[in-house]
């Protein structure tokens, strides 16, 4: 009985519960329209069949449908099935499609997919092709291969592209992904033709004979320029994009730059004017083959192959402790280390980094000989742990042809070898040889920012039976913070960080501790917003700082300093800060490393927040003069960060045509490397500069596109995005829209960047705008003078933004005196 | 036949089995996907099935099906987001876009407006967060099924959809929100459905 009461209490508490009945009310809206009968497709095409065709399980699925695997019972052999998603498509274009896929079935090449058969069946149009078990080229790349594979498997791609244009067709998409490389290096182009079927089964409201829909257009990045209008195309286009994917291709494979014989080449084949380009496949083919000699790297593989050498020894000694491993490593250490190095077949010129630490590694080694037996296995342990950590960063760098700054960079942060000497009884938990090496690779992923890897790597650390060890603990908290910041999982990352902390300390493994506080300050500063717990964490940070920190651990806590002064909108502490600790990173002689950069960045940043727009032009252009003519994909997004910062100072400053030329200088960079992630920040620039010649629709435009490319978890960078949309849409006279834009920017930003932001004051600035529009010019002026207030706390009376602020401020008093004087003149005549 | 049984099932073969299967619970996984996706919910929805009917040997408890289904499901988003944000991955398009802001008429504006605010509101939180508040809400979820599918301790079921709650709230009011909401009645009302839910199974 009592359970009954229960329950209809609750009930009639059900009925005013507002949040269930809102959640209840929304969930209608998003359910989404019933599947059309692809999921049916997609799970159970086993039973189902196209034509003549055996439907297996699905093995891929894009935009232009889904692939199974598939059964030809006529012919007994196993095929692949394309099924092109169905649409509404008028007789005469099915016919041209059918057409079409006939000529494409007429294609035979080793290495073009053969086309067997086409169809239409009720779901929609189908090709059944070749079975072929390989891996895109865009996965391909990701694994580490000689040059002379990469040439070999473009030059394969190559020629199906000429025998496809030698029946007189285009492919319209080549790009890696439409590139299939099996086991043995074999290739094959698949889905030439399907772009434009695609895009005729997509669009049938043209007007056409039924002879040949529009062009596709489109915006991947292989397409050529004509391509993008859509303007019709011939082989050129190909070329373009297969140029274009070479780059890709070949890029990883020259950390300081490609030879300029293949970029002359490469750039040929990617000229916008294609009068310009190769004429076709097969020159552009001929040129890259002689252009790309491979060439002799130097730094990181002697490193490699020095450590292969070390680690050789090491295990062979393990058995009988050091003196062997001493007797092993006796030349290499005690005589000449670069005589020994050269008679392994290595160039001596390695790294001194590199080689420092290794000789520091070796006195520790020895001077542990001494030490006795029983003591000795926590160096032993720990020595061994520091020189598989070594040698996993080295081979990192030799697989990822890892570019000798950052190569630097990661090498010092490696803890000095001698700690092992003074503090043996932190590691001594001993872990097998191959969980340990796992731990080292994971590490080296960390170092070089893998997130990829990463995951696989706690997979499997995590499951190992030897993962509560807490030295093993406090690294998979590091490595579970970082992939939890990937991610976006913010309250993860901080319980993985204060878990990393907590195990470091219990281990005694002070550099991850102080790592671990380090990165939860930061987290502070930055996600959670509390400026005061960001500097407790600092302070802690310090306090466990190892004796062997090596400067780029200490730049990074600097780091976090820099964005605390840079939080708190104290930017004469910021510019400061970041100045000393990269004269400290130069004198290390890591000024020209990622962490260097971005400090560099930083600094000019807070220079052009406190308007001091000459020196943050100044150190803009150090910045591009410095890293320019580097191609690793920090280095160029650091010179894109400062183009931008040279088109806002010159933005702020009212000279649109230099900061457009900045934008150029910007754009440049970015369409030569092809980095997405920098994209939301050219979109925000551009947005900028149209909205200060007067452009409200372009800017408009260009703020959605920046909030588009911009990732979930981008909290601040996406309110401030929108704030720029806020004040656009005023300009526009859109007061709904600018209102509604401002209410989202405003909830991303009071939970990202908190109210002690000058972000505040362009709120202010907005609602003023809104408020001007709505014709409330008291409540217009009440904001605008609040709005000025804040640009001055934040700025400084000289500074252009607060000055404006002002100047809008006097001509609102005056609008609104000649409101009240129009809105009393009725009131006094209806007296 | 339980859930369970039409997945083992379905995994030898039976599609009659899947198919039910499937009907069964499509809708509840697609909406996981809905607001938070974009265009690839068919895809992801098909995924989450197949690496179900892959794993069927890890699933013991029949009771549990729906909670490992939608486990599975988030196993996937993430997944997604990290193909689509990996640092080789491009960016996807999959915040608020300017579109949503396309004038609408002014009769639908305000009911269309708190509704757009919700589920705006909602993609504001961390993805676990959202996850908890849409699962307890849209799919009446319980405690220990919610620890299945979010990856977290029982106990701790509580205080994470009590934040979640804390986080929603504040940001409807920061985005103006009308309509005031009374704190402390969503756990009895949430209670309230539970009881019901385990009266009635």
């Amino acid at each position: 009985m009592r359970g009954a009461a229960m329950i209809s209490t609750s009930d009639s508490r059900s009925e005013s519960s507002a949040l269930g009945r809102r959640f209840a009310a929304v969930r209608d809206e998003i359910d989404a329209p019933e599947d059309d009968g692809w999921l049916e497709l997609a799970l159970f095409g086993g039973t189902t069949r196209l034509g003549r065709y055996e439907l297996g399980p699905r093995i891929g699925a894009g935009g232009f449908g889904v692939v199974f695997a598939g059964f030809d019972p006529a012919l007994g052999r196993s095929v692949a099935i394309k099924l092109l998603r169905r649409r509404r498509t008028r007789a005469d274009v099915t016919a041209w499609m059918l057409r079409e896929a006939r000529a494409i079935s007429g294609v035979r090449h080793p290495n073009v997919v053969q086309v067997f058969d086409v169809g239409i069946a009720e779901q929609g149009m189908f090709l059944v092709m070749e079975l072929v078990h390989g891996v895109p080229l865009s996965t391909w790349v990701r694994r580490p291969h000689a040059l002379g594979d990469s040439i070999a498997v473009l030059a394969r791609a190559a020629e199906g592209l000429i025998a496809v244009h030698a029946h007189g067709l285009l492919h319209c998409d080549v790009k890696p992904a439409n590139v299939l490389v099996d086991d043995v290096g074999a290739v094959k182009i698949v889905d030439f033709g399907l772009a434009e079927l695609v895009a005729a089964a997509a669009d049938d409201t043209q007007e056409d004979d039924g002879r040949r829909p529009q062009r596709v257009g489109g915006t991947s990045r292989y397409m050529s320029p004509e391509q993008r209008r859509g303007e019709e195309i011939d082989g050129r286009s190909d070329v373009f994009a297969f140029a274009t994917m070479a780059c890709e291709v070949l890029a990883p494979h020259f950390a300081r730059g490609m030879p300029r014989a293949l970029t002359r080449v490469l750039e040929r084949g990617r000229a916008d004017e294609r009068e310009r380009r190769w004429p076709s496949v097969e020159p552009l083919l001929v040129a890259l083959r002689r252009a790309a000699i491979p060439r002799r790297r130097l730094g990181p593989v002697a490193i490699a192959a020095a450590t292969s050498a070390w680690l050789m020894a090491a295990s062979t000694a393990r058995g009988d402790a050091c003196t062997t491993a001493a007797a092993a490593l006796a030349e290499a250490n005690t005589v000449d280390a670069s005589a020994a190095l050269r008679a392994a077949g290595v160039d001596p010129a390695i790294d001194p980094r590199g080689r420092d630490w290794l000789a520091a590694w070796h006195t520790t080694r020895r001077a542990a000989c001494s030490v006795e037996p029983s003591a000795r296995a926590g160096i032993d342990a720990c020595l061994d742990d520091e020189l598989t950590l070594f040698g996993a960063l080295a081979a990192s760098f030799v697989a990822r042809q890892v570019h000798p700054a950052e190569a630097r960079s990661q090498l010092s942060e490696l803890e000095d070898p001698r700690r092992c000497a003074m503090a043996p009884a932190a590691t001594t938990v001993a872990i097998d040889v191959e969980l340990a090496d796992r731990i080292a690779r994971a590490q080296a992923h960390l170092f070089a920012d893998d997130v990829d890897a990463l995951v696989e790597d706690v997979a499997v650390v995590g499951a190992d039976p030897q993962a509560d060890a807490p030295d093993v603990a406090a690294r998979l908290g590091l490595w579970r913070a970082r992939i939890a910041r990937h991610d976006g999982r913010d309250a993860d990352t901080r319980e993985a960080l204060e878990a990393a902390f907590r195990a470091a300390r219990v281990a005694r493994q002070d550099a991850m501790g102080h790592r671990s506080a380090v990165e939860l300050a930061a987290w502070h500063a930055w996600v959670g917003g509390d400026l005061d717990l960001a500097r407790l964490w600092l302070r802690s940070a310090e306090a466990i700082a190892p004796d062997g920190l090596g400067p780029i651990g200490l730049a990074r806590r600097r780091r976090v300093e820099v964005s605390i002064a840079q939080r708190a909108a104290d930017h004469d502490r910021c510019v400061a800060q970041a100045r000393v600790a990269l004269a400290d990173l130069e004198l290390a002689g890591l000024g020209a490393t990622p962490l260097g950069l971005t400090l560099a960045n930083d600094a000019a940043e807070c220079e052009l927040l406190s308007g001091r727009h000459d020196d943050a032009l100044a150190s803009a252009d150090a910045i591009v003069a410095r890293f320019e003519s580097e191609s690793a994909a920090w280095s160029m997004r650091g010179v894109v960060e400062a183009h931008l910062l040279v088109a806002r100072v010159h933005a702020d400053r009212d000279l649109p045509a230099l900061a457009r030329a900045a934008l150029d200088g910007a754009r440049a960079r970015l369409e030569a490397g092809d980095d997405p992630t920098m994209l939301p920040q050219l979109w925000n620039s551009l947005g900028q500069l149209a909205a200060l010649s007067g452009d409200g629709d372009a800017a408009v435009a260009a703020y959605g596109h920046a909030l588009a490319a911009l990732p979930r978890w981008a909290v601040a960078d996406r309110g401030l995005t929108g704030l720029n949309l806020a004040a656009a849409l005023v300009h526009l006279g859109r007061a709904d829209d600018a209102e509604l834009a401002l209410a989202r920017a405003e909830v991303l930003l009071a939970s990202s960047l908190g109210d002690q932001h000058p972000w505040t004051a362009h709120a202010t600035d907005a609602r003023a705008g809104i408020a001007g529009l709505r014709d409330d010019p008291a409540a217009r002026l009440t904001l605008l003078v609040a709005a000025a207030r804040d640009f001055e706390r934040h700025f400084g009376s000289a500074s252009p933004h607060t000055v404006a602020a002002w100047a809008d401020v006097a001509e609102a008093r005056d609008a609104q005196a000649a409101h009240s004087r129009r809105s009393r003149v009725p009131a006094r005549r209806r007296r | 036949m339980n859930d369970l049984e039409l997945l083992q099932a379905w995994r030898a073969g039976d599609a009659i089995a899947g198919r039910e299967l499937v009907r069964h619970h499509q809708a509840c996984v697609r909406r996981m996907f809905v607001n938070k996706v974009g265009d690839a919910v068919d895809d992801l929805v098909q995924r989450t099935f197949l690496a179900c009917l892959a794993h069927v040997d890890r699933m013991t408890d029949a009771t549990r099906f729906r909670a490992y289904l939608l486990r599975t499901a988030r196993n996937e988003l993430y997944l997604h987001f990290r193909e689509r944000h990996g640092p080789r991955g491009r960016v996807d398009a999959m915040t608020t876009s300017v579109h949503e802001l396309a004038p609408s008429p002014s009769r639908e504006r305000s009911e269309l407006r708190r509704r757009d605010l919700l589920l705006f509101a909602l993609q504001t939180l961390p993805l676990d967060l959202q996850l908890a508040l849409e699962l307890h809400y849209w799919e009446a979820l319980r405690g220990p099924e919610l620890a299945i599918v979010l990856g977290i301790p029982e106990g701790t079921v509580r205080s994470r959809l009590r934040l979640a709650k804390d986080r929603l709230r504040t940001t409807l009011a920061r985005l103006g929100d009308a309509e005031p909401i009374v704190g402390g009645d969503f756990d009895d009302w949430a209670d309230g459905l539970r009881r019901r839910r385990s009266a009635v199974s």
